[in-house]
Parts: structure tokens; sequence; C-alpha cells
């Protein structure tokens, strides 16, 4: 593993507010393993705010990167209101100086987007993207307040707003995450109406000791595969320019591209996330898995984002192969799964060396996808290769 | 399923010969066009290239 050469953190998740004015039952956050939420503060202070920025700025400078995405991130980060992020925004380009090209994002969960906070989202050039996993009675069988009503009617409201002429090109897309009891062709079809630049399909969250929903470990069964193809089918067929990133990323791997994404593919994941006491934690989906999966005990006062890179958990997800389970690098698909995403392998206690446990679904949807892409590809190609 | 022109040993991820064989005008998918030019013209995407969004 050593051998491998670290990457740099391209990507910073700041989690400016840890709490939420949803009470969605299958958040990461919130729902499994991890609660430390419950110790952490509420927004994240001047003083993090100020300590983050600069350790971004340190590791851009290192690593002679010219640019950095920074995501704002929750909870539901626009709960900390329009002046702090303008503020955050502020103190991260200013940290930056003017040499490096910075592009922020909020992923919300589209509640309050009204007119004062998208002002601000355009004044500090935010892009938004959106939580929103179809039409009502999908998005509400999960996505729901505290007192049980559901969240669709007032996201579809905030998109309405963010779609509108002066907002509209901060619009970056909509993320829905999979229930395979709707139908997938309606909420397809239901995101679509909202015109999404790109969007995303997610696996619920859930391991080999935690299965998600539907999901029995080791089963042949592809619950998940089939209701992914049957959106693959639609889409590649369709006309309209609609990115689907899991999609796109599983066809540029098997044209010899790269994936953009950390749930496919071998390339190196290179974000971190820094959360509102200013800890410094891998991915967020690691909350999932285990109390504490995603810490690295680290924190910006006291420690560089190098110093993170050097963790054996973001260095497990930098080695590529290396990195995998003996069945899995041993599988002929394993340069496009990647093993899948890295929460979804895990076992209690402690065991990330595992498929992940969505595996035979990601193979059915590998599979589907290669055998429409390569049957385009072939009379494209001359005949003595096809 | 993948062309002759694959290695044998690769079923699935297509070679950059390959790939460089492929006559685009006899692509008829957008989205399928979009993502040859992407590969060919971004090399090192890493994992941050969605950066919109964060599963």
């Amino acid at each position: 593993m050593a051998d491998v050469p670290a990457r740099p953190f391209r990507q910073v998740l700041l989690k400016l507010h840890s709490r939420c004015n949803l009470a969605c039952d299958y958040c990461y956050v919130y729902q499994h393993a991890d609660q430390s939420w419950r110790t952490r503060p509420k927004v994240m202070s001047p003083e993090v705010i100020a300590a983050a920025a600069d350790r971004v700025a340190e590791h851009v400078r290192s690593w002679g990167i010219d640019a950095i995405a920074v995501v704002l991130h929750g909870g539901e980060p626009l709960l900390a209101g329009p002046e702090a992020v303008g503020a955050v925004t502020r103190a991260v380009r200013e940290a930056l100086g003017g040499a490096v090209a910075s592009r922020f994002t909020v992923q919300t969960n589209g509640v309050l987007l009204d007119q004062p906070m998208l002002e601000a989202l355009r004044r500090h050039d935010i892009g938004v993207g959106v939580s929103l996993d179809g039409p009502a009675q999908a998005n509400d069988r999960h996505r729901r307040y505290a007192h049980g009503a559901g969240s669709h009617a007032d996201v579809a409201a905030g998109l309405d707003r963010l779609r509108a002429d002066r907002f509209r090109h901060l619009y970056r897309g909509l993320l829905c995450t999979i229930d395979v009891r709707n139908d997938p062709i309606e909420v397809y079809e239901a995101l679509l109406a909202f015109e999404p630049p790109t969007m995303d399909l997610l696996l619920p969250h859930g391991n080999w000791t935690d299965p998600p929903p539907f999901r029995v470990p080791g089963d042949p069964a592809t619950p998940y595969g089939d209701w992914l193809v049957t959106i693959f089918d639609r889409w590649y067929d369709a006309p309209q320019r609609t990115d689907i990133r899991l999609f796109s990323s599983i066809i540029s791997l098997l044209l010899g591209g790269s994936s953009g994404y950390e749930a496919t593919g071998l390339d190196p994941v290179d974000y971190v996330t820094i959360e509102t006491d200013g800890a410094i934690e891998q991915s967020d989906a690691l909350k999932t898995a285990a109390d504490g999966a995603a810490g690295t005990g680290l924190n910006v006062f006291d420690n560089t984002l190098d110093e993170a890179l050097a963790h054996p958990g973001v260095r497990a997800r930098q080695v590529g192969l290396e990195g995998l389970a003996e069945s899995c690098r041993r599988c002929p698909a394993v340069r496009v799964c990647g093993g899948g995403h890295y929460a979804h392998r895990f076992r209690a206690p402690a065991d990330f060396g595992n498929p992940t446990v969505y595996c035979a679904d990601q193979l059915r949807l590998i599979d589907h996808i290669r055998d429409r892409v390569f049957a385009d590809l072939r009379p494209a190609l001359p005949a003595t290769v096809r | 399923m993948k062309p002759a022109a694959q290695p044998e040993d690769d079923a699935y991820v297509l070679a950059d010969g390959t790939r460089k064989l492929v006559d685009r005008k006899k692509v008829d998918r957008p989205v399928l066009l979009a993502i040859l030019d992407r590969v060919d013209n971004n090399a090192d995407l890493t994992t941050a290239y969605f950066t919109n969004f964060v599963s």
C-alpha cells in the first residue's frame, strides 16, 4: 500500500450545520450507527470556518492544485442562514487567493430555498443540488418532517423558485435515494419534470451486518439492479441529455475512462469532510457502518489535510485493487465495479475487506450497460475488429 | 459480447486502441458520444468530477 502515492483532496465537504429541519428515516447522519451529531455544535463557528479555510488553502498550495470544489453540507446547511453561507464562502475564497479556482455548491433538502436564500446563493455563486426521491408518494415515504408530514410540496416549491430565470444557472441537479417499492419510471419522470441538468440514483446505505432494505446479503436476486436497469434503458434511449452520474460513470469506465464517482471504478477517492467542530473526517456514509467509523482523530486546529491523506481509511480508498477483497480482485468486472461503495462493504466489527453488499445488483447493472454500449459500438468499429 | 478487437482477458473495459477505432459518425447515441468525448478529453478525472454531488 505504501508504494501507491497519495493523491491530494480536490473536494472538501464543509458541514456548515449539523442539524436538519427534516427527519428522513434513512438519513445516514442521524438514523444509523454513528451518533456523533449529538455532541457536535449545531453551526460551524467563525473560528472553525477560518481554520478550515486556512487548511484548505494550505493543502491546495502544498500540492499545487489549481482548482478545489467545496460542498456546503449538513444536516441541512441552509439552516445556518444566508449570512453564514456568505461568510464561509468568503473565508475560503480569501484564504485561497486569486490563483486557485474554487467551485462552491450546497447540497440541500430544498425546503429553505426561499427568495432571500436564493439571492445569497446567487451573490456568492453557489450551485445548488437538491435531494428528492421522486413523486410525492415516493418522496414522502421517507423524506418527512419530524411531525410526520411529507416534504414533497415544500421541496417542489423550492425547486420552482430555483428554476426561475434569475437563479436557474445555479441549479446543479437532484439526488434520489432508491426505494425499490416505487415504480422506477414514475420516479425518473417525476425527477425529470424538474429539469435537472444532472441527477443521481443512490443505493440506500447498508452493509453485510446491517443490510439495506429488500437486499438479502448474498442472495442472487437483484431488486436494485433490475430497478436501475429499467431507468437506464429509458435514459439511454431518450434524446434528452440529463446526466445520471451512476450510469455515466459506468459507461466512462467501460470506455476506458475514469469513474468520477466514489462508488464505481478504482480511482482514488479524493474528498474530505470537515465537521462543525473542526473534526477532519472521511466519507459521511461511513457513519452507517459503525459509531466513529468516519473519524480520523484529526481536526483543523491541530492537523493538516495532508495528515488526513495518511490516515489508513483514506489510504485504503486511494490504492485501487490493493484495497479490495480477494474475491473482488479476481472478478472480471472489478475495474468498472471497483468493489462498490466503501460503506456497503462493511461487516462488523471493523471489516471493509468484502465485496459490496450490493454485489449482485451492481453486476446486473454493469453487465446490462456493457451489453448495450458494446452493441452500439460494434457497428462503429472496422469490420475486421468487430 | 465484447468486440473482437478487445483483449481476451478483458470483457469489460474497452482498450484505448479499440476506442480509437470507433467511427463517431456511426454512433447514433448522444449520451454515448458525449461520454466518448469525455473519456478522450479527461484521462484523469477524479472522484470529485461530479462536484455537485456527494453521496
